[in-house]
C-alpha cells in the first residue's frame, strides 16, 4: 500500500466511522433499485477510491473479474421480473409468451448488476483502508473476549506467511508433474487435493506454533485485564462523518419510503414521460 | 444434553425430509413458479433457530460443567475459563488465514463465472469439525471481513462453521466406517442444497437485492450444489484420510497410532 | 557460590499416546546467573526439558508428569504458564512461527501488555528492547516481512520485554541462514555479557556459542548423559559424535594435538585464541616440502565433462525492474555432485529453479540435456530434473505412502505395471519398503523426507536437486540424509545438485562447490580450490569449515585442509 493511501483522509478515520460509513453504503445500495441511482452510486465510490489515492490500474484489476459476474447477475435477474400491470412487453424471449423483455426487466437487471460491483468496490474501499490492528481494537471495543479478537488478528498477521507456504506447496508439486490447467472442473479438483491437503496440514502445525508462542509471551495470564498499547478515539472528523453518513442514509430512507423514490423505473419514468 | 442433540440433529433430519417431500410434491403441481416465498422462510428460521439454540446450549455447557474436564484451562490470574484454549486460538487463526492465503493464490476451481470453488470457504467447516463451534465462526469472521459481501459473509459463514461442527459430531459416531463415508456423503450434498446454498442466495437476494431469491434457488442454482458437494465432498475426504486422528475419525483397518501432527 | 535457582528433582515426562518417557529421572540444579548450554540429538528431550520451566510441559500437551521442577525454591507444578512465562520467557526455532502481531511494536509490547503493564511502562520497554537487538528502523514493519535473522531479533527482543528471570533459548539460529544465525548469536553474547540473568541456551551449533557459555548439559534419549565446564565435556568427542553431538572442529583437533603430539593446548573457544595457541605452538621454520607432499596425498575430487545442464549468460528478476540473477554461465555436469552455497538472498535457490522450469529465464538460456527450458513445461522437465524441496511437508499429501510415491509417475502417465515396479525399486532402495501401507502423517519428520525423497527418484530424474537438507536438523539427521544422496550418486549415477549453508558437508560431500553472492558466482570450483579463496568467501559472509580457517589463520595457507583428518594427517609431519 503506498504512502498517499496511509496519508487519506478515510484512512485516518477511526474504524468505527468506518464500518458505519460501509453499513450506510450497503443500506443505501440496497434501497435504490434504480439502475441510473445506483450507477451515481457507483461513481461516487470511485470518487472515493480516487480521492484516497488509488490508482485507476488498482480498481480495475478488482473490477475485471467482476465484469462475468456483472453478466451474471443480469440474466439471474432480468427474465424473472415481473412485468409492471399495464407496462408495454417488447417481445418474449421464449415461444409461448414466456421471458417478457419489458424496460422494467432489463433495468432490475442493470440495477442488481451495479450494486454487485457497488457492494465489492465499497468493501474492499473500506477494509483496505482499515489496518487490521484496528479490526482487532474494534473487536474489543465490542466487547469480543479477547481470545476471539487475538485469533482473528494473528489470522491477519499469518495470510502473507501461509499463501508463501500454499506458495511453495505449489512449487513442489508442480515439480512433480501436477498440472493445474485442466478446464475440466472435476479434473482441477483432482488436481488441487496435493496442494489443499499440505496446505492444511502446514496450517495445523502453524496452528500449533502460534498457540505455543502465545502461551510463552503470556497471553494466558490474564487476558480480560490485559493492556491495550492502542486505544481508538473519536474525533471532530468521525462525528462530521458519521453524522453525515446517518444523513445520507435518512434522507435516502425517507424518500425511499413516503416519496416512492428510487424505484426500478424511477428515473427512466422522468426520462420516458 | 446428549440427547437433545441427538434430538436436535433428527429434527434437522426430519426438516430436511419434509423439505424434499415438499419439493417432490410441489414440482409434480402445475404452479411451478408460484408464491413459495413463505415456506423459505420458514425452513431458514427454524434451522437457524435450531443451530442458534444447540450453540447457546453447548456454550452452556461447557460454562457449566468444567468438572468433565480434569485440567480445563483457565486464566492464570483471574480463573477464568476462556472462551478458547491456546490450541484452538492458534488453530482459529491458522485456518483463518489459510482461508484468505488459498483464495488469494488463486486456488479456485472456476464454475460458470463468477462462481468458483475455493477451498478458503471449506475452512470454517473443516474448523467446526477439528477445532469446535468457537473455531468454526471464528474462522468463518475471519473469512468474512475481507470478503466482497460482508453483509452476508460475516453471519453465513460462521453458521457454516457451527453447523459442521454439529453434524460432523454425529457423523464420527457411526460405527461403520463405510456407513460413515456414505452418510457424510450425503449430509453434504443434503447441508450444500438446503442449508448453505438458501444461506447465501437469500444472503443475496433479501440482504442485498442482487437477485430474486426464487427461482434461483432451487432452480438456477441446483446444478451448482451438486457439483460444489462432490468438490467438498472429495477435498474433506481428502484431508480426513490424511488426518483422521485430527477429525476424530476412526478407521475400521488395523488400529494405527494416532496422530502425531 | 550462588543460588540455584533451576532444580529438576528427578523428572520424568511422557507425553500423551507414547510409552516412553520423553524425559526421564532428570536432576539438574542450575545457578542464577549461569550460561547453559543444552545440546544432544533431535528428540533427546532438550525442548521438553526446558518447556517444563514454563508449564507448557505439561499443561498443554497433558501427559504425566512426575518429580518437581523448582523456580527460586518454589515448587512450580500448581502454577499456570500464564504466570511462569514471565518468570522463563521462551524464544523458539522458527522465527515465523512465533510472530503474531501486525507490526515489529506490537510485537515487542505482546508480552508487557498481557502482563497487564500500564501503557507507558510498555512504551519504555518498546523503546529499550527494540534498541537493544537493533531493530529500530522496522518498528511499524510487519515481522512477517523481515528476513529470518530480523525476525528472530524481533522475537528476541519480545522476549527480553517481558523481563524474565530465566531465558529459555530453543534453537534459535536452526532455521537461518549463517548471516542471519551471526546476527542472533551477537544478541545471545550480549545477553551472556551484560545481563546477570541465567540463561539455557539449546543448540547443535556448538563452535557458534561455545565461548560464552559456562557449562554444556548434553542429553541423549530423555537423559543427562554428560554436564560439566566445556572443557570437561568436549573432550569426550569421539563419544559424543556417537550420540551425534559434533565438538567443534578447533576442539577436536586440539583434543588430537594434545593426545598424539603431546602438547599442552588450552582448549581455545573461538578462532582467533585458537589461531593465537596454535602459532605459539608451531616450530619457526615449518617442514614446507613435506607438508606440500602430504598435501598431494589429500582427498581428490573428480572430474567431469560431459554437461547435462548449460546455463548461458542467465539473467533473471520476479520484476523486470529489479535482476536478481546477473548473468550466470556455468555447466552442471553429468554424475557430478555439486553444491551451490551462499546466504539466503544470493539467488542460489533463484537458480536452481530454473533448472525444471519453475523459473524461466528473463535473459540468456538454460538447456536441460541440450533441451531449451523456455520452450518445455515444468512437467516435460520432471522427467529429468527432481527437485525435492526443503520440508516434505510441502509436498506430501496422501493418505497412503505407496500413492504419494506413485503420483510424480502417475502424472507423467506411466502405465500402472511400470510405475508399480519403479515404486517397488525406489522403496526397497531407498529402505522403505516396509512403509509403503502407513499414512505418512502418521510417521516421523526423518522418515518423510526419505518419503519425498524417494517420491522424487519414482519419477525416475538424471539430475536431483535437493533443497536444504541439513536446514533445521541435527548433525546425525543431515548425515543420514546427505549419505542417502550421496549413494543416488554413486550407485545409481545420479547428478546431484545441493542448496546448502553447510560448508561442512559441502566439502564432504560434494565434487564441486559453487558460491553465490548477490545473484552472482563468486567462486566456482572443487571444495579446496573454494575454501582456498578465504577473503572472498568472507566478503560474502561465507565461511570456509572452522579447522579450514584455524589453520589458515595460523599461517599455513598450503595446503587448505578441509576436514579435522586431514589437519591431523598434516600435523603428523610437524614437530611441535
Amino acid at each position: 500500500m503506498n504512502s498517499k493511501i496511509k496519508e487519506s483522509f478515510l484512512y485516518r478515520l477511526d474504524p468505527r466511522t468506518k464500518m458505519l460509513l460501509l453499513l450506510v453504503f450497503i443500506i443505501v445500495g440496497c434501497m435504490i433499485m434504480d439502475p441510473f441511482v445506483t450507477l451515481g452510486l457507483l461513481v461516487l465510490a470511485y470518487i472515493l477510491y480516487r480521492t484516497t489515492g488509488f490508482s485507476r490500474r488498482q480498481i480495475w484489476g478488482l473490477t475485471k473479474p467482476l465484469l462475468l459476474a456483472f453478466f451474471l447477475f443480469f440474466i439471474l435477474t432480468f427474465p424473472f421480473a415481473k412485468p409492471l400491470p399495464g407496462e408495454t412487453i417488447y417481445f418474449y424471449l421464449l415461444p409461448g409468451n414466456h421471458v417478457a423483455v419489458t424496460a422494467s426487466a432489463v433495468l432490475s437487471g442493470l440495477a442488481s448488476a451495479i450494486r454487485f460491483v457497488f457492494f465489492i468496490w465499497t468493501a474492499d474501499l473500506i477494509t483496505s483502508v482499515t489496518p487490521t490492528g484496528d479490526i482487532v481494537l474494534t473487536m474489543n471495543k465490542a466487547k469480543m473476549p479477547p481470545e476471539a479478537s487475538i485469533a482473528i488478528g494473528i489470522a491477519f498477521s499469518y495470510i502473507p506467511v501461509l499463501k508463501n507456504e500454499i506458495g511453495t506447496v505449489i512449487e513442489a508439486q508442480k515439480s512433480r508433474g501436477a498440472s493445474f490447467e485442466s478446464k475440466n472442473p472435476f479434473k482441477k479438483i483432482q488436481a488441487y487435493i496435493p496442494v489443499i491437503v499440505p496446505g492444511l496440514f502446514i496450517s495445523i502445525v502453524k496452528g500449533r506454533e502460534i498457540a505455543r508462542a502465545i502461551e510463552a509471551r503470556g497471553f494466558t495470564y490474564d487476558p480480560t485485564h490485559r493492556t491495550y498499547r492502542k486505544d481508538i478515539h473519536l474525533v471532530a472528523k468521525d462525528f462530521l462523518v458519521m453524522f453525515l453518513a446517518v444523513l445520507f442514509a435518512v434522507v435516502v430512507s425517507y424518500f425511499h419510503s413516503k416519496r416512492g423514490w428510487f424505484g426500478t423505473t424511477f428515473i427512466w419514468n422522468l426520462l420516458t414521460k | 444434553m446428549k440427547k437433545k442433540t441427538k434430538l436436535g440433529i433428527l429434527g434437522l433430519v426430519i426438516i430436511f425430509a419434509l423439505f424434499i417431500a415438499f419439493r417432490v410434491f410441489y414440482q409434480k403441481g402445475a404452479k411451478l413458479l408460484a408464491d413459495l416465498y413463505p415456506w423459505n422462510y420458514v425452513a431458514l428460521v427454524v434451522i437457524v433457530a435450531l443451530l442458534i439454540f444447540f450453540l447457546v446450549r453447548y456454550m452452556k455447557k461447557s460454562k457449566n460443567a468444567p468438572e468433565e474436564e480434569s485440567v480445563a484451562p483457565t486464566d492464570a490470574v483471574s480463573g477464568r475459563k476462556p472462551l478458547m484454549s491456546s490450541n484452538q486460538i492458534g488453530l482459529a487463526a491458522a485456518f483463518g488465514g489459510a482461508a484468505f492465503a488459498f483464495r488469494a493464490l488463486g486456488i479456485a476451481v472456476p464454475m460458470v463465472p463468477p462462481l468458483t470453488m475455493d477451498p478458503g470457504a471449506l475452512m470454517p467447516c473443516l474448523g467446526g469439525m477439528c477445532g469446535g463451534p468457537i473455531v468454526g465462526i471464528i474462522v468463518g469472521i475471519a473469512r468474512g471481513i475481507p470478503s466482497g459481501t460482508p453483509a452476508v459473509d460475516l453471519w453465513a459463514q460462521p453458521i457454516k462453521g457451527i453447523y459442521w461442527y454439529f453434524v460432523w459430531k454425529q457423523i464420527t459416531k457411526i460405527k461403520s466406517e463405510k456407513k460413515r463415508w456414505v452418510v457424510f456423503a450425503i449430509t453434504t450434498f443434503l447441508l450444500q442444497f438446503f442449508v448453505e446454498q438458501p444461506m447465501f442466495i437469500a444472503g443475496n437476494s433479501f440482504i442485498l437485492h442482487l437477485y430474486p431469491f426464487y427461482p434461483t434457488w432451487p432452480f438456477t442454482l441446483a446444478w451448482y450444489s451438486v457439483v460444489y458437494s462432490i468438490f467438498q465432498f472429495v477435498v474433506f475426504a481428502a484431508i480426513i484420510k490424511a488426518f483422521p486422528g485430527l477429525f476424530n475419525w476412526q478407521s475400521d483397518k488395523k488400529k494405527k497410532r494416532t496422530q502425531s501432527v | 557460590m550462588a543460588e540455584s535457582i533451576i532444580q529438576f528433582d528427578h523428572v520424568t515426562y511422557t507425553y500423551p499416546g507414547t510409552d516412553t518417557p520423553a524425559i526421564r529421572d532428570v536432576n539438574l540444579s542450575i545457578k542464577e546467573g549461569e550460561i547453559v548450554l543444552i545440546t544432544g540429538p533431535s528428540g533427546a528431550g532438550k525442548t521438553t526439558l526446558c518447556s517444563t520451566l514454563n508449564r507448557i510441559v505439561p499443561e498443554s500437551y497433558e501427559g504425566i508428569m512426575k518429580g518437581k521442577v523448582l523456580i527460586q525454591g518454589k515448587d512450580i507444578s500448581s502454577r499456570r504458564i500464564g504466570e511462569m512465562a514471565f518468570k522463563a520467557g521462551m524464544l523458539f526455532q522458527d522465527p515465523s512461527g512465533q510472530l503474531t502481531n501486525p507490526t515489529v511494536e506490537d510485537e515487542v509490547a505482546f508480552g508487557p501488555e498481557n502482563k497487564g503493564l500500564p501503557v507507558e511502562t510498555v512504551e519504555k520497554l518498546i523503546r529499550e528492547y527494540v534498541g537493544y537487538v537493533g531493530m529500530e528502523p522496522f518498528l511499524q514493519r510487519p515481522p512477517q516481512a523481515l528476513s529470518g535473522g530480523q525476525q528472530q531479533s524481533v522475537a528476541y527482543a519480545a522476549v527480553l520485554a517481558m523481563e524474565p528471570e530465566i531465558y529459555v533459548l530453543d534453537e534459535p539460529t536452526s532455521n537461518l541462514d549463517p548471516l542471519g544465525s551471526d546476527l542472533v548469536f551477537e544478541l545471545m553474547k550480549k545477553l551472556a555479557t551484560d545481563k546477570k540473568k541465567t540463561v539455557l541456551i539449546v543448540e547443535h551449533k556448538l563452535e557458534k556459542i561455545i565461548d560464552m557459555v559456562d557449562r554444556i548439559i548434553v542429553m541423549d534419549k530423555g537423559a543427562v548423559v554428560y554436564d560439566g565446564t566445556p572443557d570437561e565435556v568436549l573432550r569426550h568427542y569421539r563419544e559424543l559424535r556417537q550420540i551425534g553431538v559434533v565438538a567443534p572442529q578447533i576442539n577436536q583437533f586440539f583434543t588430537w594435538l594434545n593426545e598424539n603430539k603431546h602438547t599442552h593446548l588450552t582448549q581455545a573457544i573461538n578462532l582467533e585464541s585458537a589461531a593465537k595457541e596454535l602459532r605459539s605452538a608451531l616450530p619457526a621454520q615449518l617442514p614446507l616440502e613435506q607438508m606440500k607432499k602430504t598435501g598431494e596425498t589429500f582427498k581428490s575430487f573428480r572430474k567431469f565433462d560431459e554437461p547435462i545442464i548449460q546455463i548461458q549468460d542467465l539473467h533473471f528478476g520476479y520484476v523486470p525492474e529489479v535482476e536478481v540473477l546477473h548473468g550466470i554461465t556455468l555447466d552442471i555436469c553429468k554424475g557430478q555432485f555439486v553444491s551451490i552455497v551462499g546466504r539466503n538472498g544470493s539467488g542460489k535457490t533463484t537458480i536452481v529453479k530454473h533448472f525444471n522450469g519453475l523459473h524461466q529465464p528473463t535473459g540468456g538460456k538454460v538447456l536441460v540435456k541440450g533441451r531449451d527450458t523456455s520452450k518445455a513445461t515444468v512437467a516435460e522437465l520432471s522427467k529429468s530434473v527432481g527437485y525435492c524441496f526443503q520440508n516434505p511437508d510441502h509436498q506430501i499429501f496422501s493418505s497412503l505412502v505407496l500413492d504419494e510415491l506413485s503420483y510424480g509417475p502417475k502424472n507423467l502417465g506411466w502405465d500402472q505395471a511400470e510405475i508399480d515396479k519403479t515404486v517397488d525399486e525406489v522403496a526397497k532402495m531407498m529402505g522403505i519398503e516396509d512403509l509403503i501401507e502407513e499414512n505418512p502423517y502418521n510417521l516421523s519428520k526423518g522418515q518423510r523426507q526419505q518419503i519425498a525423497v524417494a517420491a522424487i527418484l519414482c519419477m525416475r530424474p538424471d539430475v536431483l536437486i535437493v533443497d536444504e537438507p541439513t536446514t533445521g536438523q541435527d548433525p546425525l539427521q543431515s548425515r543420514a540424509m546427505m549419505d542417502t544422496v550421496k549413494r543416488l550418486n554413486e550407485e545409481m549415477g545420479k547428478t546431484i545438485v545441493v542448496i546448502t549453508h553447510d560448508m561442512s558437508i559441502a566439502a564432504e560431500y560434494s565434487d564441486r562447490i559453487i558460491a553465490m553472492h548477490m545473484g552472482k558466482v563468486i567462486a566456482d570450483g572443487t571444495p579446496r580450490e573454494v575454501f582456498a579463496q578465504d577473503e572472498l568467501l568472507r566478503s560474502s559472509n561465507l565461511e570456509a569449515p572452522q579447522i579450514t580457517r584455524l589453520l589458515q589463520h595460523s599461517g599455513i595457507a598450503e595446503p587448505t585442509v578441509i576436514d579435522v583428518d586431514e589437519a591431523c594427517r598434516l600435523f603428523e609431519d610437524i614437530t611441535l
